[in-house]
């Protein structure tokens, strides 16, 4: 009786353990999931060499995603018709701790995004659009966000992403989803 | 006895929570991958010379990482590594050398900080994480 319930134990345990070793290797080669997302049209999980941490590797999607906010921010900055929402950018009493207001708004947007386009290994823990974005949820917004604002803002995302140069130059189907996944929280952020 | 043990090693440890938690609070510096932007309002008309002479000027200057300047606006932005430069110092030598006396830095008011993107504000648990990013 003990001898059969040490080799139902033994088999379990075994079967268990293989369970577990196969469903993480399933997951690795499956990448971000079954169908192709704009992830892994922009790169997809494919690591490689982080730019910005010596001897580090970052995957390819969200390194082009973070290329394209980077070089966006700047645009927006000198945008005279939305950069009265980025302000806290350029606040210099915040730079002098890490990470930096430029830091983390480049660390929020680049991680909404690459969630939003499918990526699996990376999360975004800010609030959601819409609770960002009303007055009742968050006390930091005072200006309301305006229609033309979200423009401007998906405008200059665009044009950010047009202007990547190589190894990151977009094709003009890849920079129209860019824009049909911002315009999919148009109606999150702009509210009456 | 044992119970005034336990509030005792409670309260102790409560206080050395508090005391880690000011300390990282207070102790914040930027570190080498941290970059800072800097925005310099020109207040006069440029074109597109004075645009990519801006925008070559200011990406000499050590620890400036990524310039734009945009004619329409009259606006040059630039991200660098606070470890490395001094906004106010490169817009100081930027005036100085240069023949734009009316450029000055941007800095936002209170109030105007206070308008800013809302992505910024996180949730607690995305506080928490940031807090023990600080030992991890």
């Amino acid at each position: 009786m003990r001898k059969t319930a040490l080799a139902a134990t033994i088999f379990l345990g075994g079967a268990l353990l293989i369970l577990v070793m196969l469903v993480p290797s399933c997951h690795k080669s499956n990448g971000s999931g079954g169908a192709r997302t704009f992830y892994d049209s922009l790169g997809g999980t494919a690591l490689v060499p982080d730019p910005a941490s010596y001897g580090q590797t970052v995957e390819q999607g969200y390194l082009t995603i973070r290329s394209i906010v980077d070089s966006a921010l700047l645009i927006i900055q000198a945008d005279s018709l939305i950069n009265g929402y980025f302000s806290i950018m350029v606040n210099e009493d915040t730079l002098h701790t890490s990470p930096t207001e430029y830091d983390k708004l480049s660390l929020n947007i680049t991680n909404f995004i690459a969630v939003a386009a499918g990526a699996k290994d990376y999360t975004y823990t800010g609030l959601d659009m819409f609770a960002a974005h009303n007055p009742d949820s968050n006390a930091f917004v005072q200006t309301p966000v305006t229609s033309a604002a979200f423009n401007e803002f998906a405008y200059d995302l665009a044009q950010s992403a047009i202007q990547q140069p190589a190894p990151y130059v977009l094709s003009n189907q890849l920079i129209s989803q860019l824009g049909t996944l911002l315009y999919r929280y148009e109606g999150q952020v702009v509210q009456p | 006895m044992k119970v005034l043990l336990i509030i005792s090693g409670m309260l102790l440890l409560g206080v050395i929570a508090l005391a880690v938690h000011v300390y990282v609070v207070t102790h914040g510096r930027v570190d080498a991958h941290s970059r800072g932007m800097a925005r310099i309002d020109l207040h006069q008309k440029i074109g597109r010379e004075d645009a990519d002479r801006i925008k070559v000027w200011l990406s000499r200057q050590n620890g400036v990482d990524h310039v734009l300047v945009n004619p329409g606006t009259a606006i040059a932005v630039f991200t660098y590594w606070p470890t490395k430069a001094n906004p106010g110092l490169i817009i100081r030598t930027f005036r100085d050398s240069l023949s734009y006396s009316r450029a000055e830095r941007y800095l936002p008011t209170a109030a105007e900080v206070q308008k800013g993107c809302p992505m910024k504000v996180t949730p607690v648990t995305n506080k928490i994480y940031e807090f023990l990013k600080h030992f991890f």
